[in-house]
């Protein structure tokens, strides 16, 4: 075994803990009506924190960011399908990219 | 039709119906996994290394900072340890999906479901209409991304730009969008939700802008600090009625 492989392998060992140990202990578990709540808004919580403000700088500048960041907002809102918002959003940040 | 005719096709259902729900997440995948494979290939990993990697610790950003680490000649503990800083916040997704999971999954089944939860498959089976979730179906949401990141990386390993640098560029903000069009049609509709995202949002700015703050966190844990306070700050202010799973 080559040491990236060994690195591999206690990166793996130290992050199994924190994406199965909830599912194995919670899943048929009944839980405080305040900690359902917290584990209900959690995705809007994580998905929020996850988009801003680092889609700012996911294409290297501001400008084309943006471009792709309201493309995909408005797509998005109208409920368009997944794959157009995706599709939408990199079109319209690769146009900005050539201006 | 005999009863077991009938089970697997509705396992085989669950995880048609998975992979669908999953494959845009492939999509994203490919520039940050062609990405990493660029970046291991600097740090002289072989691609099969390359590709171990991408495929046990399947964690984006834990493996760009390990071999930014490395290549700076950090330690392995302490590249280890920010490994589990970073990924802590996987704590948060997975005891809120294992609220969503039908009852009555194995260990073996719950351990694999586990193993390859990311922020895009938690997000993807969060937001989904259903109050619960099979097995069969978060395993199908996770399988095309898994594998779509692990030949990525080897991909990009090979030095194989498939992709002008202008389209992979572009393609930076395609999890992004991905996190986009899963969201904003829910707080659509859910007013307390949006509440939630916003303040996630507004604590993610103010750590990343606080020079003092971004400095001494990791990225992953300061997600973490920002959702977690905001789910709290939801749970205490606008309770969930009922047992809270949907």
């Amino acid at each position: 075994m080559t040491k990236m492989v060994v690195l591999s392998i206690f990166m793996m060992l130290v992050t199994i803990p924190s994406r199965i140990l909830p599912i194995f202990f919670l899943s048929d578990r009944k839980l405080p009506p305040v900690v359902n709540s917290f584990l209900y808004y959690v995705s809007y919580a994580v998905l929020g924190a996850l988009i801003f403000p680092d889609i700012l700088t996911s294409t290297g500048d501001i400008l084309s960011s943006c471009a792709g960041a309201v493309t995909a907002l408005i797509l998005a809102w109208f409920g368009r399908d997944i794959i157009i918002v995706l599709a939408g959003g990199i079109l319209a940040s690769y146009l900005a990219h050539l201006l | 039709m005999t009863d077991t005719d009938t089970k697997q096709l509705t396992i085989a259902r669950g995880f048609m119906n998975g992979l669908r729900a999953g494959a845009p997440i492939a999509v994203g995948y490919i520039p940050s996994a062609m990405a990493f494979g660029i970046l291991a290939r600097t740090a002289n990993m072989t691609a099969w290394e390359t590709l171990f990697m991408s495929y046990v610790v399947f964690a984006g950003a834990s493996q760009f900072v390990a071999v930014n680490l490395y290549m700076l000649g950090a330690a392995f503990p302490e590249i280890i340890l920010a490994t589990l800083v970073l990924n802590m916040r996987l704590i948060m997704m997975s005891s809120a999906i294992s609220k969503r999971l039908l009852p009555g999954i194995g260990r073996l089944t719950k351990a694999w479901i586990g193993f390859e939860l990311t922020d895009e498959s938690f997000s993807v089976s969060a937001m989904r209409g259903e109050d619960m979730l099979s097995a069969d179906f978060q395993v199908g949401v996770n399988f095309l991304g898994h594998w779509t990141w692990a030949i990525g990386s080897l991909l990009g390993g090979f030095g194989a730009a498939i992709l002008p640098s202008s389209v992979q560029d572009s393609m930076g903000i395609a999890l992004y969008a991905l996190f986009i069009g899963l969201l904003v049609p829910s707080v659509r509709k859910n007013r307390s939700g949006l509440v939630v995202a916003a303040a996630a949002m507004a604590l993610s700015a103010f750590i990343k802008w606080t020079p003092c703050l971004n400095a001494s966190l990791n990225r992953g844990f300061a997600i973490m600090l920002a959702a977690g306070a905001a789910a709290l700050f939801g749970a205490i202010a606008l309770p969930v009625k009922g047992d809270g799973s949907r």
